[in-house]
């Protein structure tokens, strides 16, 4: 298997990753806030599922981007590197600061998705001259 | 005004709102706190919206240099227009008393319409 093939299809795993967890977690938001992360008054809970949701969408939105962008890393276009980089770049930023913050669950995921990805992309990058 | 200037001006205002986002962050639970203790999760997901907005609001002022250049740009596009979308109307329904919420989905809505007018010129 080629290297471009390699990272298109990394990206493409990623992103249906991401999809399927942005699912989970935008369904998730509907569950009472209690079994979520325990008591909260209701003043913060209706804008807690706002917050949670839209993490949901983020998550939705960066799986798609990765698996829209899948063609263009496997035919080596510029374009596609960067959206790949970025997203990346966002997932390992927003999976470690999610690391730090619960220590388990799937903000590990996450990071481990951003830097799985980052590290071929940076590696290969001359290939991407289209 | 034509489309693509909206959607220009429409991806630089999503940025503002997710640099305001992230810049309201200590703000915002200063304010939680006089009267309800504010937990860890809570400022990562405010945080993480901020993020995403930045994000969202970066890549449309991308794509909006190269949405005729291939479909895919135009179907990513889309997608965050859905994604902001998403977002405004549920700070309306939330956050009835926060101006930025309104702002939002104005913005929201602007790019729904200002997509939908470009696909349709293009697609004929």
């Amino acid at each position: 298997m080629n290297t471009l093939k390699l990272i298109s299809i990394t990206s493409l795993i990623k992103g249906i990753c991401f999809v399927v967890l942005g699912i989970v977690h935008c369904v998730v938001t509907f569950m009472p806030v209690e079994e979520l992360i325990g008591p909260m008054p209701e003043k913060m809970a209706s804008e807690f599922r706002v917050w949670f949701f839209g993490v949901g969408a983020f998550l939705l939105f960066i799986g798609l981007t990765d698996i829209l962008s899948y063609k263009g890393l496997k035919t080596a276009f510029h374009w596609a590197w960067n959206f790949a980089f970025i997203s990346a770049l966002f997932c390992t930023l927003c999976g470690l600061a999610g690391v730090i913050v619960f220590r388990e669950g799937p903000p590990f995921f996450i990071a481990f998705a951003g830097i799985f990805q980052i590290f071929p992309l940076i590696l290969y990058r001359q290939h991407y001259n289209h | 005004m034509k489309p693509i200037k909206i959607l220009k001006v429409s991806a630089i205002i999503v940025m503002l709102l997710g640099s305001i986002h992230l810049a309201a962050t200590p703000v915002a639970f200063a304010l939680f706190s006089s009267t309800v203790k504010p937990d860890i999760t809570s400022v990562y997901m405010f945080v993480m919206v901020g993020l995403a907005v930045l994000f969202a609001g970066g890549l449309q002022y991308y794509l909006v240099y190269k949405i005729g250049a291939d479909k895919v740009f135009l179907r990513i596009y889309i997608g965050s227009v859905i994604f902001m979308a998403i977002l405004g109307i549920g700070a309306v329904g939330t956050l009835t008393k926060n101006p930025f919420a309104y702002v939002s989905l104005f913005v929201a809505i602007t790019e729904v319409i200002a997509v939908w007018s470009y696909s349709k010129r293009n697609t004929k």
